[in-house]
């Protein structure tokens, strides 16, 4: 009895010195308010308080936007996905980020920010509304360009991503023109994942290369591909069985380290094997931590790995 | 040695075993053939049988036939039987309505296998995941047979029991740190899902030989199944040394439920419905019990399988969920014949 | 002799407590300390600290303090009620029947709308309930004994498929709400708001009481039953009494806290080892652990495990299931 005391005291007299020990008695000054945003009403897009236009400390938990952000000259002092530490677009912008979940409430107040930013389906939303201004952003709720001059607009940045948007279009004309000899905008693509057991599709506004390959370079997906991902939900999991339905001439496949060895027995078996985009070795295997994001700085990044994979596989 | 006992329950019911039969290998049939002619793509009859007349003439018919549907098939009739047998026998040797091999750790342990070979070794081809699997199932169902043997006293039902619920919570809980902390979900979620999709002939030749082994020394065993089932004293007073039985049976029960679920994943409830189930015609002789119920099992899996592949073509529907829509309900309706159980 | 060990154990404890809830307010994810808080008593610190303080952590510390007395105190009455030392909420399939009501409520209703909060606590209770009679129904032995091994078998068959159900459930019903319900799975810490907690303490407090004015009939009820029913006890009624008020404890907890299991197993073992079965000493006795328990469980996540996301549950879990088995191994 008097051991466990004695070791239980002993504990607690280390835990209280730990305690005292980490005083952080410095009063923060408020962070000098400047300038607040002319807050535009975009679909979509929904203010709490008074949103700053020139954010000094943004807590972001809307992970498909931070590459916009860090486009426009805006770092966000947290990330909440892994994905955006391991993006080889703009993951080391993301180097002294820490990394939360929107319901990490006192972690969130720590940092003090000045703007928060986060999906519209967080569930913490009433939460992080009493800790600072807050950006709530449907997903999807405008088209992938199309965000950069919203939130070029909201943060007074208008200049920035026209320019951003100028130079884009002026490269996918010329990736295009360079890939011509292979390439006719008939050229249909499918945009794949796989999971374990699983194969996903994504259409032309969920990533994985969708927004690049069918909207910005514009080419086609195969008709199946339309009807069932694009004309309805944007992605859609598929059985192994019909997997060749949805192929046309080219597959662009994600992979990671995380998931290069998945559907392996997919690979393996004559189904996959018969489809003609694979005897014609038109299957195009795409970083996925670079092509999950449709941010400008994945994009640019996205366009040069692209152009890379097509001509190594006409060679 | 002894006469063979025969329970009060039997000695009414010869008949019904052989409508049971042949009941289940008229649905076992039809589920059969009906999975291998519907999924994501519905063939007719006659492409059917062209392809299983010509099997090496290749074309896609015969690529879906053969690469996809029936090595699923058979996995479906294989892993069905398997847990079947693996929940009939866990319920003799634990004299308990709702064992399932889950209490031993299999499903923790090869959940926490892959969830940390995951995490340190990346993405992994699918037969090292199996292996994976069954180590993971081998090492939880050894750590629990350690921690409750004690040195003079031997097995205790109890002690397993617990072991075995305590392991499956530590495993599960550790594995659910891990894949947080290293952001595994969306790997590790397909395997939790369950599922027989990407199934290939080389995954059912490493995992078909422990299960065909699995039944087969089931029902070798199965006379003294019947007898331990019974209350611990009359086991013994019958002469059964009932320590090495039931260590015996649960090696069968590992053996043949770590192999269902490196191929298959997660599944609940088949071990524990299916052999309720069988029971009500056949009483407790495992003798009639355990192949019957591994049959049942297997039709049951062949079937949930196709409706998971013609609900919402061309999209799977996840195995588990349909088993517990079907399963919750025949749980509640076996509570209420409670009494017998 | 025996009351001065008594009292020193509960005066042990209350210290040990107030020990742990100083800390554990002054210490989090924001660097802070003793000194900072002792600022925002005196109403001389950084509004963000007051906040922090006030709204974050204080909550939070109480939710776990009513969740780990409550899941605590369920604990004990159960094992009193099987007289079996194993049983615990979580492990009785309790906790998890609470949750398939929850997960239904969360499906379809708007948690944030204080109506829906206030009725949580009624439909966990049904929830519970349901659960344990039939947990109770299926593991009944012929002669209407109570096997210890059927029942616990039973309630981690029940608890398991529960919880596979309540994931099917809400992935049909509202898929945004998967990640809450596989989080209260885990255990996690949701009740942390002044709204949930004016609605709950008071009832929690109040089955606080009914409880422990049960102490007698429960002393007895420990006894054998020839002897009890000598002594006059209603057992049929007190029996039905303990199992509610135990179900309700576990249920109310589990809005709080989620699902967390041990608790009551490690706190119920842990009092009795020291103090003995007089339940007007263990009761009270068990709370207190059980609070300790949890708030530091809480605690050690809130520092150590910002940004990972693993819930308070889970660090339970992994130090009661070794506990438990630690048990195992050396008592027989």
């Amino acid at each position: 009895m008097k051991k466990t005391l004695t070791t239980l005291l002993a504990l607690f007299a280390v835990f209280a010195l730990v305690a005292c020990g980490n005083s952080s008695s410095q009063n923060s000054e408020k962070k000098s308010s400047s300038a607040i945003s002319k807050m535009p009403e975009i679909q979509g897009f929904t203010y709490y308080g008074d949103i700053p236009q020139n954010p000094k400390k943004v807590v972001n938990f809307a992970y498909s936007y931070t590459g916009y952000l860090l486009e426009l000259g805006i770092v966000p002092a947290t990330y909440s996905l892994d994905l955006e530490k391991d993006s080889p677009a703009f993951g080391q912008d993301l180097e002294n980020a820490t990394q939360l979940t929107s319901s990490d409430t006192e972690a969130i107040v720590a940092q003090e920010p000045d703007l928060i930013i986060v999906f519209s389906t967080d569930e913490n939303i009433d939460q992080l509304k009493e800790i600072a201004p807050t950006l709530v952003i449907e997903y999807a709720s405008s088209d992938y360009l199309q965000m950069l001059t919203n939130l070029g607009q909201v943060f007074n940045k208008e200049e920035q991503a026209t320019a951003w948007l100028n130079q884009w279009d002026e490269k996918v004309a010329e990736a295009k023109k360079d890939l011509s000899n292979v390439l006719t905008n008939d050229t249909s693509f499918t945009v794949m994942d796989f999971y374990e057991k699983n194969i996903y599709l994504y259409g032309d506004n969920w990533g994985r290369g969708g927004e690049l390959i069918y909207q910005s370079l514009g080419y086609a997906a195969p008709q199946k591909v339309q009807e069932d991902v694009i004309n309805k939900d944007g992605w859609f999991g598929l059985s192994q069985e019909v997997i060749g339905d949805y192929i046309g001439d080219y597959a662009v496949v994600n992979v990671n380290s995380g998931t290069k060895e998945a559907a392996s027995s997919l690979k393996e078996s004559d189904v996959w094997k018969n489809i003609p985009a694979v005897q014609a070795g038109h299957v195009l295997e795409v970083d996925y931590n670079l092509f999950y994001f449709s941010d400008p700085m994945s994009l640019d990044m996205q366009l040069e790995a692209f152009v890379k994979a097509v001509k190594e596989a006409n060679n | 040695m002894y006469r063979e006992a025969k329970l009060p329950s039997q000695k009414n019911k010869p008949n019904h075993i052989w409508l049971v039969f042949f009941t289940i290998l008229f649905l076992f049939l039809i589920g059969w053939y009906l999975g291998l002619r519907f999924g994501a793509i519905s063939y007719s009859h006659q492409d059917l049988i062209e392809v299983l007349r010509h099997p090496l003439r290749n074309s896609k018919l015969q690529d879906v036939i053969f690469d996809l549907r029936f090595p699923r098939t058979i996995a479906a009739i294989l892993v069905g039987a398997g847990m079947a047998q693996a929940g009939a026998i866990m319920q003799g040797v634990t004299r308990n309505p709702i064992a399932d091999p889950g209490l031993l750790g299999i499903n923790a342990g090869a959940g926490l296998a892959l969830i940390l070979a995951q995490a340190f070794i990346g993405s992994m081809h699918y037969s090292l995941i199996i292996l994976v699997c069954l180590l993971g199932s081998t090492v939880a169902a050894l750590l629990i047979f350690t921690l409750s043997y004690r040195p003079r006293k031997g097995y205790n039902q109890l002690r397993l029991i617990l072991a075995g619920a305590m392991i499956a919570t530590l495993f599960s809980a550790i594995g659910q740190a891990v894949t947080l902390y290293f952001n595994l979900s969306t790997q590790v979620i397909g395997w939790q899902a369950g599922g027989l999709s990407q199934i290939n002939w080389r995954m059912l030749s490493i995992v078909t030989p422990f299960i065909l082994l699995g039944l087969l020394l089931a029902q070798l065993f199965a006379h003294q199944l019947t007898i331990l089932s019974l209350d611990e004293t009359i086991s013994k007073a019958l002469g059964q040394r009932t320590l090495a039985m039931t260590i015996s049976l649960l090696a069968i029960v590992l053996l043949l439920s770590a192999a269902s679920v490196a191929i298959v994943g997660t599944v609940s409830f088949i071990g524990l419905i299916i052999p309720h189930f069988i029971a009500l015609f056949v009483g407790k002789d495992y003798r009639k019990l355990l192949p019957l119920a591994a049959f049942a099992g297997a039709t049951f899996m062949l079937w949930v399988d196709l409706f998971s592949r013609i609900i919402n073509p061309p999209t799977e529907t996840p195995i588990n969920a349909i088993i517990s829509i079907i399963g919750l309900p025949c749980f509640l309706w076996l509570i209420r014949r409670g009494k017998n159980l | 002799m025996k009351k001065n060990k008594q009292s020193f154990s509960i005066i042990l404890l209350i210290s040990l407590l107030l020990l742990v809830f100083v800390l554990s307010l002054s210490m989090g994810y924001a660097k802070s300390s003793l000194i900072d808080v002792i600022e925002v008593l005196v109403g001389k610190s950084s509004s963000s600290m007051i906040f922090i303080i006030t709204k974050i952590r204080l909550p939070r510390i109480i939710a776990c303090m009513l969740g780990g007395a409550s899941l605590a105190l369920s604990g004990m009455l159960l094992q009193t009620l099987t007289k079996n030392p194993l049983a615990d909420s979580g492990i009785l399939g309790i906790n998890t029947g609470a949750g398939l009501v929850i997960t239904i409520m969360v499906g379809f209703l708007d948690m944030t709308n204080p109506m829906t909060i206030a009725l949580m606590p009624l439909f966990a209770m049904i929830g519970g309930i349901l659960t344990i009679f039939i947990v109770y129904f299926m593991s009944r032995k012929k002669n209407n004994n109570i096997s210890p091994t059927r029942l616990i078998i039973t309630g981690v068959g029940m608890s398991s498929m529960l919880s596979g159900v309540m994931v099917s459930l809400i992935s049909k019903i509202n898929d945004f709400k998967m990640t809450y319900i596989v989080e209260w799975l885990s255990g996690k810490v949701n009740g942390g708001d002044w709204t949930t907690l004016a609605i709950f303490s008071p009832l929690l407090l109040l089955i606080w009481i009914l409880t422990y004015s049960r102490s007698h009939s429960l002393n007895i009820m420990n006894l054998n039953e020839q002897t009890a029913l000598a002594l006059g006890l209603n057992l049929q009624r007190e029996r039905l009494y303990t199992l509610i008020l135990s179900t309700a404890l576990a249920s109310l907890s589990v809005v709080l806290v989620g699902n967390i299991t041990f608790v009551g197993l490690v706190s119920g073992h842990i009092t009795r080892r020291f103090l003995g079965n007089d339940h007007r000493i263990s009761l009270p006795a068990s709370m207190l652990v059980g609070m300790i328990i949890l708030l530091l469980a809480d605690t050690i996540g809130r520092i150590l495990l910002v940004g990972t996301g693993i819930p308070t549950g889970i660090i339970v879990s992994m130090i009661g299931a070794p506990y438990f088995l630690y048990l195992m191994t050396t008592i027989d």
